[in-house]
């Protein structure tokens, strides 16, 4: 058994609120497609590790420019995105099952096509050589930490409040949380929701493959971390409750300190603590902490 | 449960089905015209898979409830059986299929009282929040702990191996056989009526039975002489198609029972299922548990097969998204869709895969996998509702469209005539 010293636990903490920052970053557009399309969109795993391996390859050739990685990343979960939701998920609409079962798909093809291109080998991880800036230590209580969590942190907190300012402040945002309420309503107030549908899409495509290129240089990427990742952010979500925002922040918090946690003291028992914690919730507050009933 | 059945009402599902009769027929005299190992081996595997899809759609194509957590079921039923019959225990084969048929249900009670109390996508996850749970457990701790190895071995039952075997499963399909053969002319004579199609039906048969009896020495001369490989893929073949046979017809039965069309209320609209009275929780343990007693099963029949199992084959979610793609590539609430599905699937990843390998940046790739996934996706985009469904409702519309020109014609053919006559 491990011995749990405070240090440790100060040490877990900092690498559960940087693990929640990335959680956020998926799990926020994988609650807000649910919230407004009602598409559980498996596909979500895939544009994270999409993001993730075209941000070490970027880096690699960009002469170890960490911006252009960051933003070639997003871009690349635009470009994924929005023909997805366009040309197959549209197609679909009024067929539940059938969308979230062809999002799986894509989650299987894009496992598929990563592994070809990049084959099997960990890319990125510990062993990227990131800007001097980012690439130290700090040390907290005795023990090195690095600085990108810290970094991880910073901008994860940064990204959630421009959001939370956007959804709350801006008109775009408005439609987006009415049309979570109710979409036929919106329609019916002449705002045309396709295309309010498609640009959140998008975005939340965009969100998840940032969160895979800033988890590149801690997390090493692999054709598995789309599906584990698509897993946690489930469980996230649920734990906040689908559709909600608020939630997707808060569950991401209490997910990822409780993950890293486990990954600290108890490292059999991981994956079984996320979902013991998302099963617990659902039974007593099946909508999530954050939800409403419908 | 209202779930009568009687011999006579079996007889009425057999001939009323007679699409259904013609592939049993078909599958079961299927080995004794061609003696090819590699067909025999490979079939068995489509049977095993089919009986886990058939299970499948009982609970998503009749009850509505989208589960993620199947592969648990199957894994639970392979572990259950395996750990039965090896060294500490030694349990004989049967009773450890019977197991875990039973460990199967008690899971699928175990979960469905936790998970069947939220709906829709959150039972999904529940599901899946089980099995990935129980999946964990197996890889971090029965394996390494319990077990201390990676790969459990199985050892194919004994009386799989033997020759006598073989000679209880032709006389098994024998009886089935003659069972079905006896209520399909038993539907002829109490009719009373020789239709054509009737005719041709039986021509078919007996030239089925005399093939069988034709072809019968010769293939039981190559299995008494051959030697224990020869015998297996044979043996196999019986050993996964009786069980997918007869919980083909337990569960063709139920769904057409009373039970059955409860299942379907609760799948259409819940809330009136309730209003009606129905206890609708109890109804859908009932119908997880029935799913979790086949899938044990299936499990417990695919331990042998694969002669070796691990978490990653029998427990992992790739299990479920195989069982999801059959299901959804043949049709949800068919009961045969799904093993259509499967055994689709099954033989093309087997036959085509080998032809998917390119070189590619100087490495040997196998696209298979990702050629999969596309034709995945391009089905659910253009046959959302799966083969067999769409075949039924294309084939209920030609039909429709034939009649309507036979009417037309006639209308027209009627009208012409009062104008030929009123020439006169």
């Amino acid at each position: 058994m491990v011995v749990i010293t405070p240090e440790m636990i100060v040490v877990s903490i900092i690498d559960g609120l940087a693990f929640a920052m990335l959680l956020f970053l998926i799990a926020s557009g994988f609650s807000i497609i649910f919230g407004l399309l009602g598409i559980l969109n498996f596909a979500h795993g895939a544009f994270f590790m999409m993001g993730a391996y075209v941000a070490t390859t970027l880096f690699a050739y960009s002469g170890h420019n960490f911006i252009a990685a960051l933003a070639g990343a997003t871009l690349i979960g635009i470009l994924l995105g929005v023909p997805i939701e366009y040309f197959t998920l549209r197609r679909l609409q009024g067929n539940p099952i059938a969308q979230i079962m062809i999002t799986l798909g894509y989650l299987l093809i894009f496992t598929q096509i990563v592994s070809i291109i990049w084959g099997t080998i960990p890319q990125g991880g510990a062993v990227m050589s990131l800007p001097p800036s980012l690439a130290g230590s700090v040390t907290v209580l005795d023990r090195p930490v690095p600085t990108y969590r810290f970094f991880l942190i910073f901008f994860g907190l940064i990204i959630a409040a421009s959001t939370y300012l956007f959804l709350t402040r801006t008109k775009l945002g408005t439609i987006v949380r009415a049309g979570t309420e109710d979409a036929e309503m919106v329609e019916a107030l002449g705002i045309n929701v396709k295309r309010v549908f498609i640009l959140t899409f998008g975005f939340g495509a965009a969100l998840a493959a940032l969160g895979g290129a800033a988890a590149v240089p801690w997390i090493a990427a692999t054709p598995e971390i789309g599906t584990s990742w698509l897993f946690i952010s489930l469980v996230v979500t649920v734990v906040g409750g689908l559709g909600s925002f608020k939630g997707s922040f808060y569950g991401s918090l209490l997910i990822g300190v409780l993950h890293q946690f486990a990954v600290y003291f108890i490292p059999q028992l991981t994956f079984v603590i996320d979902f013991a914690t998302m099963t617990a919730v659902l039974l007593i507050k099946p909508e999530g902490l954050f939800g409403e009933r419908k | 449960m209202n779930l009568k059945i009687s011999p006579n009402r079996l007889f009425d599902v057999l001939t009323k089905k007679k699409t259904v009769l013609a592939i049993l027929t078909v599958l079961f005299v299927f080995p004794l015209i061609t003696p090819s190992r590699y067909s025999m081996n490979l079939l068995a595997g489509v049977f095993i898979w089919a009986l886990l899809a058939m299970s499948y759609d009982l609970l998503l194509g009749y009850t509505g409830l989208v589960s993620f957590g199947h592969a648990a079921l199957f894994g639970i039923g392979a572990y259950v059986s395996v750990l039965l019959i090896l060294p500490p225990y030694n349990i004989p084969f049967l009773p450890a299929i019977l197991a875990a048929m039973l460990f199967g249900a008690l899971l699928c009670l175990a979960m469905g009282v936790f998970s069947l109390r939220v709906k829709g996508i959150y039972y999904a996850l529940v599901t899946l929040a089980f099995a990935e749970m129980i999946y964990a457990f197996f890889i971090k701790w029965v394996h390494p702990i319990l077990l201390k190895k990676e790969t459990l071995r199985v050892p194919v039952p004994d009386f799989v191996k033997s020759t006598s075997f073989f000679y209880f499963s032709v006389a098994i399909s024998a009886a089935i056989l003659i069972i079905l053969y006896i209520a399909a002319f038993r539907d002829l004579i109490k009719k009373g009526v020789l239709a054509r199609t009737k005719i041709l039906y039986a021509v078919l048969m007996i030239v089925f039975l005399a093939l069988l009896i034709y072809t019968a020495p010769q293939k039981l001369h190559f299995i008494s002489e051959g030697s224990v490989k020869d015998k297996l893929p044979t043996n196999m073949y019986f050993f996964a198609l009786m069980p997918l046979t007869i919980c083909y017809l337990i569960a063709n039965r139920i769904v057409n029972s009373p039970l059955g069309r409860i299942f379907v209320a609760i799948r259409e609209n819940e809330e009136r299922a309730k209003m009606l009275g129905y206890n609708v929780f109890k109804y859908k343990l009932i119908s997880s548990s029935i799913a979790g007693i086949f899938a044990g099963l299936a499990g417990a029949l695919y331990a042998p097969f694969l002669l070796s199992i691990n978490p990653d084959t029998v427990l992992s979610a790739l299990v479920t998204i195989n069982v999801l793609l059959f299901s959804i590539l043949g049709g949800l609430g068919t009961l045969i869709g799904p093993m259509i599905g499967a055994a689709i699937i099954t033989i093309f990843a087997r036959e085509l895969s080998s032809y998917f390998v390119i070189e590619l940046f100087g490495r040997e790739l196998s696209l298979w996998m990702l050629a999969l996934g596309v034709f995945y996706a391009l089905v659910i985009l253009f046959l959302p509702y799966g083969i067999v469904n769409t075949l039924r409702w294309k084939g209920a519309s030609i039909r429709k469209a034939f009649k309507g020109l036979v009417k037309s014609i006639k209308i027209s053919a009627l009208r012409k005539q009062p104008a030929t006559e009123g020439t006169l």
